[in-house]
């Protein structure tokens, strides 16, 4: 029996060092990480140079770890192991509360939020021509999950504080949503749930939009968002849905970078980011042009992601919606591109991106 | 490269498999060629430096040898000593030197930015002892260079230690057997050590990072900080240890034992005949007996610790706070010894445990700082002298986050599972559940250890550094 045992021991570390040797050298490199959401390192080149600055070695580890046979697999082992084994609240950042996940976002950075605030109050005073300024914060989910689940936050309420220094109206959305708002997989808000956000935004800024029974819907299963590749936890996918009227498909959308482009595509569905299915994603410039709706208002949404799939619910009450996404283009380079005679300004921003505010341009 | 690396274990080793296919009479090639690979690795230009060590200290044993009892020996003997503590100085403490002349005398000397060669303390304290020994007769030279280099190499301890001597392994590196004993004990070693490295020495270094990003920071943080530093250094060395006491045996090797559960310690004395032992060890034999131990009037003593202890200090980083870290340890020593330690002996085992803990923790605070004014803040900070919170909500979140870690830790610390175990593995229920539980130990040791560096946790050798 001892001697059984002591093979056995053997046994298992030689077949797993070899067995995963083996599999590393057969298998083929992958070049995406559809779970992480990136590239992953390929091969690096032997040189001498390489070999002798290190530099190789350790890009070999980096190659190493990133094509390791069954790397989504090892990561969930990971994840359910620190999770439910040795009861830790995250990993790598996220955690979950009630089956949503979410992403540590804390302590709220003022200075970040200042550039931002700094930043949209420059834009509002260079465009004396514009018609009317509003401003409005859409809560990340730590602002409905992390009270419940114990979880450090940003100071929401320092963040409101500080965003009333915004030269513009303030437009209130945090008691039109809740985390059920949100996809349980990802940091985005589900579009079938913020038509009441869009009625609110529209009736502020004076216009109207459309109510839930004026859409048709589409849906796709098995959306497993951003925070369910990091995570690396087994949680299932969950139903992607999209929003169609008169308007959204009559609409013309054009794109500063890759010209005409649909207002829903199905095709992002099953590429790195499904949420690029609303808008083809992170755009610079996008105008959306509207041409049941005669009033001639024109709208300049100044965004971040979660304006992809809200913008199309804005539009039934504006002949032109312009989105701007500031990480992508130069607010020195906006006149250029966009006429602000006249034009309703609404930044619509996250919380979170209040905390990363040296990003816009 | 390093143990929980995936290239060490999914390339290395595998490739090292061929160690047990050729002849016997090869396996010193073959170790000798993966040991300059495995230090090539992370030093490609001081290998150089390595090999030199090696052909430098197989030239001087030999004429030691030749020359024994002449006053050519003692010279031979001196320039070893020399050219070992000569390489050790420049590469570990020639910036260190010149920023404390900079700082006290105001001069502006530029410093060499020269980096320091991984291990460099460990393969330089290996040799020094290696002629050492040879010159007082405690060991013969080694004949042939291959054999000794392989011992000055040798992969496993090349880097962080144990410090094997070369009586150590001197029959070993000229004849050894490996049987399938020492295959399953080195094994389960390593497995051992791998987890101890990176599922708990990782984590707790996360929970270190934590606290040093944090926002919130309060007394008890500081206290957290202080034992998840204390477990995190532990389980990261003697998990270093256990891995490298473990493929020596797979080698054929049996490297001297590192650590004996130091945190059970019931005074400062009894933790260093418990941390890191072949270092204590190296410099009770080489320096302290050497300079006349205790043997000597009270004022010598004292003198005597204080060198060593300073030295101590110095040997793991070139920075003030190792120096206080080492004079700290050496304080409390001459006290137990002069004031403390009949009184101490008096005293029920708990109260020694409570007197001893906090002693450890302050300590390993100096340790981790980046400097003086980093672990005096600290300090100050865990005494409740900073003006900081007793809690905060950010303190409690990473506590209850960590609570079964530490947990673990501590109870891991101890040599109670083990035991336990042992208890267990003699019963006969036990003997047959063992036949099952430790290939399934092993496993998941392994896939683990792969889990957690796949996904790219914090993984860092902190003795590398020394």
């Amino acid at each position: 029996m001892e001697k059984r045992k002591q093979n056995a021991v053997i046994a298992v570390l030689g077949l797993l060092l070899a067995g995963l040797f083996l599999l590393q050298l057969l298998l083929p490199d992958a070049a995406l990480s559809y779970s992480e959401r990136r590239a992953l390192a390929e091969r690096p080149e032997l040189t001498v140079e390489g070999v002798f600055s290190g530099d190789y070695f350790s890009d070999l580890e980096t190659y190493l770890l990133d094509q390791f046979p069954f790397r989504d697999s090892f990561r969930s082992l990971k994840a359910l192991f620190q999770y439910y084994v040795l009861g830790m609240k995250d990993n790598n950042d996220i955690y979950m509360v009630d089956g949503s996940l979410s992403k540590l976002d804390y302590p709220l950075k003022e200075s970040q939020a200042q550039l931002a605030i700094d930043k949209f109050n420059a834009i509002l005073e260079s465009h004396p021509q514009i018609g009317a300024a509003y401003y409005a914060l859409i809560p990340d989910k730590n602002y409905f999950l992390a009270p419940e689940g114990g979880y450090p936050t940003l100071d929401y309420e320092k963040l409101l504080t500080m965003a009333g220094d915004i030269d513009a109206s303030y437009i209130d959305l945090l008691a039109l949503l809740d985390a059920s708002d949100y996809y349980r997989t990802d940091s985005h808000w589900r579009q079938e749930c913020i038509v009441p956000v869009a009625q609110a935004l529209c009736q502020a800024m004076g216009t109207a939009t459309y109510g839930l029974d004026d859409y048709r819907t589409e849906s796709h299963q098995g959306f497993r968002g951003v925070y369910a590749g990091q995570s690396a936890l087994p949680v299932a996918g969950e139903d992607m849905t999209i929003l169609l009227s008169d308007v959204t498909d009559s609409a013309r959308v054009e794109s500063l970078e890759h010209g005409s482009m649909p207002v829903y595509n199905w095709e992002d569905f099953s590429g790195v980011d499904p949420y690029d299915v609303y808008l083809s994603g992170a755009e610079a410039l996008i105008t959306l042009e509207n041409p049941l709706c005669g009033n001639g208002r024109h709208l300049i949404l100044f965004r971040d992601s979660f304006s992809s799939s809200i913008a199309p619910l804005l539009l039934p009450g504006y002949s032109t919606v312009t989105m701007v996404d500031l990480r992508y283009i130069s607010s020195a380079l906006l006149d250029e591109y966009v006429d602000f005679t006249d034009a309703d300004v609404l930044f619509l921003y996250s919380t979170g991106m209040f905390n990363a505010g040296a990003t816009l341009k | 490269m390093l143990f929980s690396s995936i290239s060490f274990l999914y390339l290395f080793l595998p490739v090292l498999l061929v160690y047990y296919i050729v002849p016997a009479s090869w396996r010193n090639g073959v170790l000798l060629i993966a040991s300059l690979l495995f230090y090539f690795v992370g030093e490609p230009v001081y290998v150089l430096l390595l090999i030199f060590s090696s052909l430098s200290d197989f030239l001087h044993s030999l004429y030691i040898e030749s020359h024994r009892g002449t006053r050519g020996a003692k010279i031979a003997l001196i320039s070893s000593i020399v050219i070992n503590l000569g390489m050790l100085g420049f590469f570990k403490y020639t910036d260190f030197l010149i920023g404390a002349v900079n700082g006290l005398l105001g001069t502006a000397i530029p410093l060499t930015g020269v980096e320091l060669p991984i291990g460099i303390s460990f393969f330089t304290f290996q040799t020094m002892s290696y002629t050492i020994d040879v010159y007082r007769g405690d060991a013969k030279a080694d004949k042939n260079l291959a054999t000794m280099a392989t011992f000055v190499c040798l992969f496993p301890q090349l880097v962080a230690g144990p410090i094997v001597r070369y009586v150590d392994v001197a029959k070993e590196l000229h004849s050894r057997s490996i049987t399938r004993q020492d295959l399953y004990e080195g094994t389960l070693r390593f497995a051992v050590g791998l987890g101890k490295k990176v599922l708990i020495a990782n984590a707790m270094g996360e929970l270190c990072a934590a606290f040093r990003a944090a926002y919130e920071p309060s007394v008890a943080f500081y206290w957290i900080y202080a034992v998840a530093f204390s477990l995190q250094i532990y389980f990261d060395f003697a998990g270093y240890s256990d891995m490298a006491i473990g493929l020596g045996r797979m080698l054929g090797f049996r490297f001297p034992e590192n650590f004996n559960y130091p945190f059970i310690s019931r005074s400062i004395t009894e933790f260093w005949r418990r941390w890191h032992m072949t270092l204590g060890g190296w410099f009770r034999d080489y320096l302290y007996i050497p300079l006349g131990g205790n043997r000597v009037s009270r004022g010598r003593w004292i003198f005597n610790t204080a060198v060593v202890w300073a030295a101590t200090g110095l040997w793991h980083g070139a920075a003030w706070n190792f120096l206080w870290w080492g004079v700290y340890f050496g304080v409390l020593l001459v006290l137990e010894k002069l004031v403390l330690g009949k009184a101490l002996a008096k005293l029920p085992g708990a109260v020694r445990y409570v007197y001893t803990l906090p002693l450890l923790l302050v300590s390993f605070v100096i340790f981790n700082a980046a400097d003086v004014q980093q672990f005096t803040g600290d300090l100050r900070a865990m005494f409740g002298l900073a003006g900081l919170p007793l809690w905060s909500f950010e303190t409690g979140y990473y506590l209850r986050s960590y609570a079964l870690l530490i947990l673990a830790a501590i109870l891991g610390a101890t040599p109670g599972p083990k035991l336990c175990w042992q208890r267990l593995a003699a019963t006969r229920p036990g003997a047959v559940a063992a036949t099952v539980l430790e290939p399934l130990f092993v496993a998941a040791m392994v896939l683990m250890g792969t889990a957690y560096l796949v996904d790219g946790s914090f993984n860092p050798f902190l003795y590398f550094r020394f």
